[in-house]
């Protein structure tokens, strides 16, 4: 065999190797990921991850998801309303994360009983403000910031109420631990005729407020 | 042919081999190696677009660390929602339709939809997914490949450059190598398996592609053969890369959410009755007797203000136990008056003073052309008698013969309000008069018709009546027939022709809320 023989043989290796590495590396990365005995119940948090939690207007931060408009308990301010009857409480919203992410408020889905929607006369005006990240902003709203107030609506029906993500009104956060206090107020508004209000009797509305960093 | 190209691509020296140099080679296997990689690479991410699959380029990182961003993900058709459980499938973000989304799906909805979720988010998607959403099911994972997409959208033109630069730099390393190595047999072709990759041409370069590799190989290091369009394999090569390029991308975005779940409210079922109750009346007739020969009218306000049906024992006088006013109480009864002398009389006969500040409200439903009394103070308790003759009657409410309804109230003349529109519609409605330091106000079905800057009404004794009563002199305004003139009738009942339910009475004045609230509360 001549040396350019020998030279040409070697370099037949590398077409091989190319392609045997890209082999490799699809085949590999597929399995890993694809396969369908991959365990996908445990979080990974490799890379990055964002966290949210928020207090349930509760009196210490303890990432609670209770209610804090509690209408189906009597003797609650949301239970028994009357038109025009309004309240109004906080809850606040950490983020933890290593990114920065637009963190935005919606509702769920809105459930009811009675014999008309009660959601589009529940008005609700939204105020978003940072707090320090000790600072527990309960459902007394004592402590709710007077600067820095994001608006998320005014008097906003609550059936009308943004509930995606991407049709909420975005709060940029950095990153790492923040809170954000949120008040929001109710209003039981008028259908606009005395019959109309009539038949709201007994009605009622339940609705998730959801948070959601992206 | 460019003069870059011919840079890369030195002309053959057929019969003069180029030194020996263990460097060159070296660096041309290297540089092949390299580009052969990039090459299966790309050819592993097109070819599976021949059988439906469709790639999508991951642009962020919540399938960390399975997925990485320049990953290419190959998605095949998938609808049946049971293999797609547990997968990373592609589908259309509900949130916003304008973005793909690679994500797990970890659980099926009762309705059909899925839930979808990142590997690296704490939390589950917000919005489920719908079959019709879905793109593909994830199948084979390319590293890296698309890469210098994620770097061209970032704006990383360093890292493109380097990426692009190191092919380069392999081709021409290739190119030196092959220099010392040109064979005086260019037909002894070192690189037959090459003929495998054929089809790839064939999808991207036209027709032109396919005619070219059906007789020529595609080397994707620029393989130097004289006879070979070298331009054809750069072309490939190139078309490649593009079309790697154009891979649409999906996002696997970092998300978290928090809930505050099931916030509720509920309005009352309010009660008319307890509303009454609650507003503390001065008596509260609820008319909801039955019988045919009843006479007691219940006082519901606890003061034990009873009143009488007169007259009582004469079955035609009331047709009682009717469908009443009130949609929401029980039982909900009413009486109508079915006869001229029929009237609902206070049964104490002491005659008390009349209110100062003064709330009466009264459900009435009637399609009578001749008015009449509702509800009134009067003198004497049963029966009329003339005015100034025994007889005092006012802060009552009547119809007159077109079916409007009047508020009046006499202080040294009649102080009137009157509704805007005939009520003798044969509906329930609720009139509410007021009197008192505010003045007089007159409410039709719970909102307010007129005013009257009257404050005062006049300084008498006497009885509350429902149904009958003496009207005579309160004929201004009146409109229809059976007007009332003092002169021709001075004491003359006008009993209202009609059903009557829930009278009640107050010795303050009800706002026009409380009223209001009365009313949607029937």
């Amino acid at each position: 065999m001549s040396r350019t023989n020998r030279r040409r043989t070697v370099r037949a290796v590398a077409p091989v190797a190319g392609l045997l590495a890209a082999g490799l590396l699809v085949w590999q990365g597929s399995y890993a990921a694809f396969s369908a005995t991959t365990n996908n119940t445990a979080d990974a948090w490799s890379t990055g991850n964002l966290i949210l939690t928020n207090n349930g207007g509760l009196a210490a931060y303890a990432g609670s998801t209770a209610a804090i408009f509690a209408g189906t308990t009597v003797g609650q301010p949301e239970n028994n309303i009357k038109i025009g009857a309004t309240g109004t409480k906080c809850i606040t919203v950490q983020s933890g994360g290593s990114f920065a992410g637009n963190l935005a408020l919606y509702r769920g889905l809105v459930t009811g009983t009675g014999s008309v929607a009660l959601a589009p006369q529940i008005g609700v005006t939204i105020d978003a403000a940072p707090v320090a990240a000790a600072t527990n902003v309960a459902s007394n709203c004592t402590g709710f910031p007077a600067v820095s107030i994001t608006n998320l609506g005014t008097n906003v029906a609550l059936s009308a109420y943004p509930s995606t993500f991407a049709a909420a009104t975005p709060l940029p956060v950095a990153a790492g631990t923040l809170r954000v206090a949120y008040r929001i107020t109710w209003t039981l508004n008028s259908t606009g005729t005395n019959a109309g209000d009539n038949l709201l009797q007994g009605a009622t509305a339940q609705a998730d407020l959801n948070w959601e960093i992206q | 042919m460019s003069t870059a190209a011919a840079a890369l691509e030195p002309a053959p020296v057929p019969d003069a081999p180029a030194p020996y140099s263990r460097f060159r080679l070296t660096a041309g296997i290297l540089g092949r190696t390299w580009l052969w990689f990039v090459a299966g690479c790309l050819v592993v991410t097109l070819v599976p677009i021949l059988f439906g699959w469709r790639p999508f380029v991951i642009e962020s990182g919540s399938m960390e660390p399975r997925i990485n961003v320049g990953d290419v993900v190959l998605a095949s058709p998938e609808t049946d929602t049971a293999a797609l459980l547990g997968r990373v499938t592609v589908f259309t973000d509900p949130g916003r339709p304008e973005q793909v989304k690679s994500h797990r799906i970890v659980a099926i909805n009762p309705d059909g939809s899925m839930t979808s979720k990142g590997d690296a988010n704490p939390t589950v998607d917000s919005m489920p997914v719908q079959v019709s959403d879905v793109r593909g099911l994830g199948r084979l994972l390319v590293g890296f490949v698309g890469l210098p997409l994620i770097w061209a959208q970032n704006g990383q033109w360093l890292y493109l450059l380097l990426f692009l630069l190191s092919m380069i730099l392999a081709a021409q390393a290739m190119s030196r190598d092959h220099e010392d190595d040109i064979d005086s047999d260019p037909s002894d072709d070192d690189d037959t398996g090459d003929a495998q990759i054929v089809p790839l041409p064939q999808r991207l370069g036209g027709s032109t592609g396919s005619t070219i590799a059906a007789t020529t190989p595609l080397d994707p290091g620029l393989s130097f053969r004289a006879r070979t369009p070298r331009w054809v394999a750069r072309s490939a090569y190139v078309g490649l890369l593009a079309a790697v390029l154009s891979i649409p991308t999906a996002g696997a975005s970092f998300a978290a959410t928090t809930k505050n779940a099931a916030n509720a409210w509920a309005v009352g079922n309010w009660d008319y009755t307890s509303a009454i109750t609650a507003l503390g009346p001065y008596l509260y007739w609820k008319l909801d007797e039955t019988g045919t020969t009843t006479t007691v009218a219940v006082d519901t306000s606890g003061n034990g203000r009873t009143g009488t049906y007169n007259p009582g024992a004469t079955a035609a006088s009331f047709t009682r136990g009717i469908a009443g006013a009130l949609t929401t109480d029980s039982p909900n009864l009413a009486v109508t008056l079915t006869s001229a002398t029929s009237c609902i009389n206070t049964t104490s006969t002491t005659a008390v003073a009349a209110p100062a500040q003064l709330s009466e409200i009264v459900w009435f439903k009637s399609t009578s052309t001749t008015g009449g009394k509702i509800l009134g103070f009067e003198q004497p308790r049963t029966g009329v008698a003339q005015a100034g003759s025994g007889g005092t009657y006012d802060r009552h409410i009547y119809m007159d013969g077109a079916g409007k309804v009047w508020f009046g109230v006499y202080n040294a003349g009649d102080s009137l309000i009157s509704s805007s529109t005939a009520l003798n519609d044969g509906a329930w409605h609720m009139a509410a008069g007021t009197l008192g330091t505010p003045g007089m106000k007159l409410y039709i079905d719970g909102t307010l018709v007129g005013t009257n800057p009257n404050t005062v009404g006049e300084a008498t004794t006497g009885w509350w009546r429902a149904g009958c009563g003496n009207l005579a002199g309160w004929g201004d305004g009146w409109t229809g027939g059976n007007s009332p003139t003092t002169s021709s009738a001075p004491a003359r009942n006008y009993p209202f022709t009609g059903s009557i339910d829930e009278v009640a009475i107050w010795t303050t004045v009800l706002s026009a809320t409380q009223i209001r609230d009365l009313y949607i509360a029937k």
